[in-house]
């Protein structure tokens, strides 16, 4: 294989990599956050979560638009059939929680009768008048997510460099900006 | 004389009655009544309620200078529909609600503005009391002997001191406070009843 082998487009990439580090930052940032005891700090990084938390859906449904338009480059021959589809569910999962954990917490705090703000520039409407049962149900599902999430991220994460330096082909070159093809 | 003794009759009577039996009297009911907040949390305001609460006023259109309001609402009742919150502002950084059970309004005039009726008055929460003005607007029906007031007014909740040490920062749990008030009153005749207050379910 030689420099032949299509890249993600650049913007591809911004979407890609932004969304990356937001998460990366946001999943800590979630898991500190729910263990303060209450004060403003506490509400402080929750006012943080959720804004990121949006910033994350926007930037996953940009991602997920501009991917329609330009699919991904095709995988590298050599990969088999089992590790295919494991990358396509893994990536669709993927997909989905980025662009559901945001709604399902933004739900979750309309029910806690919780205002959203994006970064207090606009408040966001309610989506669901209060109510304490259902706001247990989101709250949940928001937390499974995350597990679901963390670990995908994680297994994503290990697949990458393990093509990057066991494998040694482009998967992850092809999402690499300034690098060329191998 | 007998001119002179038909003058200091007259104005006997109207004073009797401006102080006594002609004042309409009106006591809450709580059905078509409410005591809500609106609260500013994380930049984004949320609205909350006080379920138990009770008003006496004293007050007919055609001469609300003379009426009054005196108006209470039980702390411990408030209600943001979320558990975790209430718990927290029925606390000592909050209301202290074991110590100040009650907020209380009493209103030294009442005026019109040719829109509204304008009751000035005094708020007591938790320790301290306060000027506020109260808009609102009187109508009783035509046809029963019930009226509806809706009004609003604003607070500091700093001025009252609700919401101590850390939470004197403003960023995140926002010093203004609107109170929305809707009474749906009975008129009450004879003497003021005792009673324990609406408590709105
Ligand atoms: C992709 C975006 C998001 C990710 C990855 C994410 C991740 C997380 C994680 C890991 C937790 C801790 C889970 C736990 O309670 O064990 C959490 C909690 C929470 N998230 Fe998110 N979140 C996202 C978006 C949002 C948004 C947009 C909102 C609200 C508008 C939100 C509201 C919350 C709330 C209120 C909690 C605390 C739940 C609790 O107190 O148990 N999240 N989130």
């Amino acid at each position: 294989m030689t420099g032949q082998i299509q890249k993600f487009s650049p913007l591809a990439q911004a979407f890609h990599w932004s969304v990356a580090a937001l998460i990366l930052f946001q999943i800590p940032l979630a898991y500190y956050m729910i263990d303060l005891p209450l004060s403003p700090d506490k509400l402080a990084s929750y006012a943080l979560h959720k804004s990121l938390g949006l910033t994350i859906f926007a930037l996953g449904a940009c991602r997920l638009a501009w991917r329609l338009v330009r699919p991904a480059p095709p995988l590298d021959e050599s990969i088999g059939d089992w590790q295919r589809r494991l990358a396509r569910l893994t990536q669709a999962v993927l997909y989905a929680l980025i662009l559901a954990m945001p709604l399902i917490g933004w739900l979750s705090s309309s029910a806690a009768n919780f205002p959203v703000s994006l970064f207090k520039l606009v408040t966001l409407p309610d989506l669901v008048a209060p109510d304490p049962q259902l706001h247990e149900w989101l709250e949940l599902t928001h937390r499974l997510m995350a597990y679901t999430l963390s670990g995908l991220v994680t297994l994503h994460i290990i697949a990458a460099v393990h093509h990057h330096v066991v494998r040694r082909d482009n998967v992850l070159i092809a999402m690499l900006p300034f690098v060329k093809s191998r | 004389m007998k001119k002179y003794l038909h003058h200091f009759l007259g104005i006997t009577l109207l004073t009797l009655g401006a102080g006594a039996g002609l004042a309409d009297d009106w006591r809450p009911v709580a059905a078509g009544s409410q005591v809500e907040f609106i609260a500013i949390q994380q930049g984004a305001k949320f609205r909350g309620r006080f379920a138990s609460f009770d008003a006496r006023i004293s007050l007919s259109p055609e001469s609300v200078e003379q009426g009054s309001i005196e108006a209470t609402v039980e702390t411990a009742s408030v209600d943001s529909q979320n558990e975790e919150r209430d718990d927290y502002l029925r606390g000592e950084d909050w209301f202290h609600v074991a110590e100040f059970p009650q907020a209380a309004f009493t209103s030294n005039a009442i005026r019109s503005d040719g829109e509204d009726l304008l009751a000035e008055g005094e708020l007591t929460l938790r320790d301290m009391t306060r000027p506020v003005l109260f808009r609102f607007r009187f109508e009783p029906d035509e046809a029963s002997d019930q009226a509806t007031l809706v009004g609003d007014f604003e607070i500091r909740r700093l001025e009252f001191g609700v919401g101590r040490g850390l939470w004197e920062n403003t960023e995140w749990v926002g010093d203004e406070v609107t109170i929305e008030v809707k009474l749906r009153l009975q008129h009450s005749t004879g003497t003021i009843t005792t009673g324990s207050g609406v408590n709105v379910p």
